[in-house]
């Protein structure tokens, strides 16, 4: 890991109960640097993406978060939202208007920028994921892949300093799946990546976090982790 | 399933799909507030309204069997919802049926109305969608100052219903593919059953659709669209449209001025 560069995200000791009372997480701490990709492993309810919504302020257990050097409090949320880009696991969720243009211009028009600009950024962030072209279409129709990159275009556009995405590779037959393996090594900006997919984690990442059961498990570089397959076996990646 | 059938010809390029969609929607307002306060009997602001209709229909390119195919199903439920109507107590009786059922003429007059209205009213509104995107008639009512969460709900219900028609065909399948069959007394507990389920899931995804939206910096209590001037033409059509309108309502009662 480089120590030198700034760090982008952290969060501090983390803990959540469902409102059943069930814990989902147990004291998580997690670091992210500038430009580093993080694939956050683990078996189903894990707590993975309870994880997420968290970085996105959508829940609040407690904890500290800190983005961009600025930590959450209720003055800061709209900031840290418009600095964290969540991409959920499914994008019908994600794309809820009635044009792709609609989609990605949602949240530059929340933030409140004049119309021009809105224009520019839904232009520059379809062309970033590689979907110049598609501005009029509706989401409904697009292929699954297609959706996919929208749904990334749609938080590109918000500029954020993190990518948080859950699941990006799932679903997608081999030919999308490399599409948006390059797509995510094209990505400026730091990311978090929930995965099973153990093909993206060596191509895209640079370290990966296991959790199991609401807690981190272990931490460690990709081939360190990805080496033992014994151990995969255990946590439950393999 | 594809609903593209409802933006089939949309794409046209005519005089009636450049008007901005905020003339067109309150245009097709204003019509129809005064078509369906025309008293029944009064028949020249009714035939001039399907004159100015066919007139902006044939300006808008989009086929007239497609809007006929498109409103007269309407006017024909309507039809039916008011078929008692000819049966209404008083008046001159044109035919008795019983002693005590007969055909009024004022009846007939009210039921010739009520279908004829419900045909120009239908008629307008397809008019005004199959010449306007979805999209823009959702932009045009945020513009129009319509509540945004209004406007969000009709968007949703337009994005999410091929979803959920989807999603529902897919619980057909793999309930037929289990050899569905028996008395329809347990057929109505599984359909009750399938239709509980597929509220449910659209009641989850409701929710993470909200987390997308707040994810993405979603504010009911902002109005983030700048307002766009109309044009010239615009201002024309949003005010002569009305003016015809009005003037054939007001025909007999400006003819006996003079």
């Amino acid at each position: 890991m480089n120590t030198d560069s700034r760090v982008v995200l952290s969060l501090c000791r983390l803990s959540y109960c469902y409102p059943d009372g069930t814990a989902a997480l147990k004291e998580v701490s997690l670091v992210l640097r500038e430009g580093e990709r993080l694939a956050l492993m683990g078996p189903n309810g894990a707590g993975k993406s309870t994880l997420l919504l968290h970085l996105n302020a959508l829940l609040d257990g407690d904890g500290k978060l800190e983005v961009g050097g600025i930590a959450l409090s209720k003055a800061t949320v709209r900031t840290i939202r418009q600095k964290v880009g969540l991409v959920f696991q499914n994008p019908d969720d994600q794309l809820f208007c009635p044009t792709v243009f609609e989609d990605v211009a949602f949240g530059p028009r929340n933030i409140g920028l004049p119309d021009i600009e809105v224009e520019r950024r839904v232009r520059g962030s379809l062309q970033a994921v590689g979907l110049d072209g598609f501005e009029r279409r509706n989401p409904a129709h697009l292929s699954i892949g297609e959706k996919k990159r929208a749904a990334i275009a749609t938080v590109h556009a918000m500029r954020p300093l993190v990518f948080v995405l859950d699941e990006p590779t799932g679903n997608l037959d081999a030919r999308g799946r490399r599409g948006l393996l390059d797509l995510l090594l094209r990505l400026e900006g730091a990311q978090i990546i929930v995965t099973h997919d153990l093909e993206l984690v060596r191509a895209v990442c640079s370290r990966v976090l296991v959790m199991g059961a609401g807690r981190i498990v272990t931490e460690g570089a990709v081939p360190d982790i990805l080496a033992d397959p014994a151990k995969l076996e255990v946590w439950g990646l393999a | 399933m594809n609903l593209d059938f409802l933006d089939r010809y949309v794409g046209l390029d005519s005089p009636v799909h450049h008007l901005d969609a905020r003339v067109k929607i309150l245009v097709v307002l204003m019509c129809l507030s005064l078509w369906v306060t025309t008293p029944p009997g009064r028949w020249i602001p009714l035939g001039f309204a399907l004159l100015l209709l066919a007139a902006a229909a044939i300006l808008s390119r989009v086929p007239l069997r497609y809007l006929l195919a498109r409103s007269l199903p309407v006017a024909g439920f309507v039809a039916l919802m008011a078929v008692l109507a000819p049966f209404r107590p008083g008046g001159e009786v044109l035919v008795r049926l019983t002693p005590a059922v007969a055909v009024s003429k004022e009846g007939t007059r009210l039921y010739a109305a009520v279908i004829s209205k419900a045909f120009l009213s239908v008629a307008a509104v397809v008019l005004l969608s199959s010449t306007t995107s979805f999209a823009g008639i959702l932009q045009a009512m945020e513009r129009l100052r319509v509540p945004r969460t209004l406007v969000l709900i009709v968007s949703f219900a337009y994005r999410y219903l091929f979803v959920i028609v989807e999603e529902a065909l897919r619980m057909k399948r793999a309930r037929d593919a289990r050899l569905f069959g028996g008395r329809w007394l347990w057929h109505s507990t599984v359909i009750g059953r399938m239709i509980g389920t597929l509220f449910l899931h659209s009641y989850e995804r409701a929710e993470r659709v909200y987390q997308a939206m707040i994810a993405r910096g979603y504010d009911p209590g902002i109005r983030p669209r700048q307002a766009q001037p109309l044009s010239a033409g615009d201002l024309a059509a949003l005010v002569a449209v009305p003016v015809v309108v009005l003037g054939s309502r007001l025909l007999p009662w400006l003819a006996g001025c003079r």
